[in-house]
C-alpha cells in the first residue's frame, strides 16, 4: 500500500505541470460545458449534468488546448471546440454503456442504469447534436469534416468489434485497427482541430494529428492493461470487464500466442467465458498477469510514445513550456505503465 | 418553371436517383440490423424529405439538391433506427444484443449525413442540424416521460410534435431553398410549408388519436400547409400533388380529404 502511495506521489509530481496549466488556463471550460447542455427537459438536464459533473479526465479538450497553445491561440476562441470534443466523447460513452449494459461509469451509475436504455439513446443523441452546434460556432469546414469523419470511424470500429469478440485467432493488426478507430482517431482529431483553430501550418496540423494518433494508441493499450491489472476502486468499474465481454486486448492475445500450457489454459477459460461461465474470470486474469503479456503491451505502448517524441521535433520552439507540458503527458503514461508492470 | 407534367416526370426521376443512392449507403448496414430495427419504407415515410428538397429545385442544377436530399434522408433514417431500437429495448429486453448494432448504425448514419452536407457545401448549416437533433431528442424524452403521467393535455402533445418532427422538416425546407434566388417571403413560405407538413406527418405517425373527430389539429396543419403555398404559385400544383395529395390524401381544392 505504502509502495502504491509512493508511486502515486511520483506520478502526481510528474504530471503536476501539464495538469496545472490545463487547470489554470482551462478553468472556464467546466462552466462553459455546463452552460452548453442546458435543456428545458428535466431528465435530459439532470442526466447530462450528472455526466459532466461526474468528472472525467477532460483529456481530449486538454490535448486540443495544448496543441492550439503551441501556436499561441486564445482560450476563448477554443472553448466551443473543447466543449464539443468532451460532448462527443461523453455521448459515445452513453451509447457504449447501453451496448455493454454497463452499470457504472466514472464511479457513478450509468445513464442507462438510472433512466433506462430508451432514455439513454436520446441523451447520447442530444450530446452529439449539441457538439455539432458547438463546432459550427468555430465556422471552419475542416473541423466539421475531421470530427464527423472521426465519429464515423468510431462507429465502424465498434460495428466491426463484435466480429472479433472471443475470436482467439485474431491478429495483433486486428487489435490495432480496433483501438485506432475506438480511441486513437479522436485523440488525433482533437489535436488536429486544436492546431487548425490556432492557424498552424499544414505541416504543423499533420504533425499534431500524428502525435495525437500515437498517443491515443498508447492510451488505449494502457487502458486495456488497467482493465486486466488494476483494482475496481481505481478503475471506477469492475476489473476484467473487457475480457468478460470477449474483447481480447493485446496482453491477452500475447498470452494466447505463447503456444504453451498457459496459452492452452487461457484459451480454455476464454471459451468458458464465451459460454457464459464467469466463474473462470479471476483465473483467466491471473494467467494473463503472470504470462508477460502486460510487459509486452507496455513495450508496445512505449513504442507509440517514442513516435510521439519524434514528432515533437517538428513543433515551433516559441511555446517551450507547452511543449514541455505535452511531453509530460507522455511521461505520465510511462509512469502509469511502470506502476502496473514495473520496468519495461 | 416547367409545366406540371414535366415537373412530375423530373421529380420522379430525381426521387428514384435519391432512393437508389440511399440504398447504396444504407443497405450494407441494414443487413446488420434485426428486422424490428429496420425502418419500413411505407407510404408515409417514403420520399417526404427528398420531395421537400427536390421540388423547389426542379429546373435547377440537380447535383446539389440530390446531395442535400440524400444527406437529410440519411439523417432521418438514423433517427428512425434509434427510435425503433429504443422502442425494442423497452418492449423486448431480451433483444438487447440485437439492438446494440442499431445504436452504432444510427450514430454512423448521423455522421455520414453530416459529412455529406459538408461535402455538398452546407457546412454552415450543421449547427442548425445539431440543434434540431437536440430538440428531437428532447421531444422523444418528453414522450417517454409521459408513460408515468395519468394525463397529457392535447396542446402539450401537439407542441411536442414540433420538436420531434415538424422542426426537422421545416429545416429541410429552409435548406432546400437556401441557395435559390428566392425572395425572403418565398423562402419563409416554403419553410412554413415544410413545418406544417411535418406537423401533419407527426400527428399521423405519433399521435393518431389526435385525428378523432373533435380535434382538428391534423386538418389544421394541412390547411396551414396549403395556405403557405399561396405565396408560391409556381409550386402550388406540384407540391399539392406530390405531398398533400399523395401522402395525406388531402385534396385542398375540394376542401376535404379524399378518403
Amino acid at each position: 500500500m505504502k509502495k502504491l502511495l509512493n508511486r502515486k506521489t511520483t506520478e502526481q509530481k510528474l504530471s503536476a505541470k501539464w495538469r496545472r496549466i490545463v487547470k489554470q488556463e482551462l478553468g472556464c471550460l467546466e462552466g462553459y460545458l455546463r452552460d452548453s447542455i442546458t435543456s428545458d427537459d428535466v431528465l435530459l438536464q439532470n442526466a447530462a449534468l450528472g455526466l459532466i459533473e461526474a468528472g472525467g479526465k477532460r483529456l481530449r479538450p486538454a490535448l486540443a488546448y495544448l496543441a492550439a497553445r503551441l501556436w499561441d491561440a486564445k482560450v476563448e476562441d477554443l472553448l466551443p471546440l473543447l466543449a464539443a470534443l468532451e460532448l462527443i466523447h461523453t455521448g459515445s460513452l452513453v451509447h457504449d454503456d447501453i451496448i455493454d449494459e454497463a452499470k457504472l461509469r466514472r464511479g457513478q451509475p450509468t445513464v442507462n442504469h438510472v433512466y433506462g436504455d430508451s432514455a439513454a439513446f436520446y441523451v447520447g443523441d442530444y450530446l452529439i447534436g449539441r457538439a455539432m452546434e458547438l463546432i459550427a460556432l468555430c465556422q471552419d469546414e475542416r473541423l466539421d469534416l475531421s470530427l464527423n469523419r472521426t465519429i464515423l470511424q468510431m462507429c465502424l470500429g465498434e460495428l466491426k468489434q463484435e466480429r472479433d469478440f472471443f475470436r482467439q485467432e485474431q491478429s495483433y493488426r486486428d487489435y490495432f485497427n480496433r483501438i485506432r478507430r475506438k480511441t486513437a482517431l479522436l485523440f488525433a482529431g482533437s489535436c488536429e482541430c486544436g492546431a487548425i483553430l490556432a492557424k498552424a501550418s499544414v505541416e504543423g496540423v499533420d504533425s499534431l494529428w500524428r502525435w495525437g494518433y500515437n498517443l491515443g494508441m498508447a492510451f488505449q493499450i494502457i487502458d486495456d492493461m488497467l482493465d486486466l491489472a488494476a483494482d475496481e476502486k481505481m478503475l471506477g468499474k469492475p476489473t476484467g470487464n473487457d475480457l468478460r465481454q470477449g474483447n481480447l486486448s493485446l496482453a491477452v492475445l500475447y498470452t494466447i500466442r505463447r503456444g504453451d500450457e498457459v496459452a492452452d489454459c487461457l484459451a480454455h477459460y476464454i471459451n468458458a467465458l464465451q459460454n457464459g461461465d464467469e466463474s473462470v474470470l479471476p483465473q483467466a486474469l491471473a494467467l494473463v498477469r503472470q504470462s508477460g503479456g502486460l510487459s509486452f503491451a507496455a513495450e508496445t505502448a512505449n513504442r507509440f510514445l517514442q513516435n510521439c517524441e519524434r514528432e515533437q521535433d517538428n513543433w515551433p520552439n516559441t511555446a517551450g513550456y507547452i511543449k514541455q507540458a505535452l511531453n509530460e503527458v507522455l511521461q505520465e503514461f510511462r509512469v502509469q505503465m511502470k506502476n502496473l508492470v514495473g520496468d519495461f | 418553371m416547367l409545366e406540371l407534367g414535366l415537373q412530375h416526370s423530373a421529380m420522379q426521376e430525381r426521387l428514384l436517383a435519391v432512393r437508389a443512392h440511399l440504398d447504396k449507403v444504407y443497405q450494407p448496414y441494414a443487413e446488420r440490423l434485426p428486422l424490428f430495427c429496420q425502418p419500413t419504407l411505407d407510404w408515409l415515410n417514403q420520399d417526404l424529405l427528398p420531395t421537400l428538397v427536390l421540388l423547389p429545385n426542379i429546373g435547377e442544377a440537380a447535383e446539389e439538391a440530390h446531395n442535400l436530399a440524400l444527406a437529410l434522408e440519411i439523417s432521418f433514417l438514423a433517427g428512425r433506427v434509434h427510435d425503433l431500437a429504443a422502442l425494442a429495448r423497452k418492449s423486448q429486453p431480451s433483444s438487447n444484443k440485437l439492438t446494440s448494432q442499431a445504436i452504432l448504425v444510427g450514430d454512423y448514419l448521423y455522421a455520414a449525413a453530416a459529412i455529406k452536407m459538408v461535402n455538398s457545401g452546407y457546412n454552415q448549416w450543421l449547427g442548425q442540424v445539431g440543434r434540431t437533433l437536440c430538440r428531437r431528442s428532447e421531444g422523444k424524452l418528453a414522450r417517454l416521460s409521459w408513460q408515468t403521467r395519468a394525463y397529457v393535455p392535447e396542446t402539450e402533445r401537439i407542441l411536442n410534435i414540433h420538436k420531434e418532427n415538424a422542426e426537422g422538416l421545416a429545416l429541410a425546407a429552409e435548406l432546400a431553398v437556401a441557395k435559390l434566388a428566392w425572395s425572403p417571403k418565398e423562402r419563409q413560405a416554403w419553410t412554413e410549408f415544410g413545418f406544417y407538413v411535418g406537423q401533419a406527418q407527426g400527428i399521423l405517425l405519433l399521435e393518431p388519436l389526435l385525428r378523432r373527430s373533435d380535434c382538428l389539429a391534423f386538418e389544421d396543419a394541412l390547411l396551414q400547409a396549403e395556405r403557405a403555398l399561396f405565396n408560391l404559385p409556381n409550386l402550388q400544383a406540384v407540391a399539392k400533388e406530390f405531398l398533400l395529395k399523395r401522402l395525406f390524401n388531402y385534396d385542398g381544392d375540394n376542401k376535404k380529404k379524399i378518403k
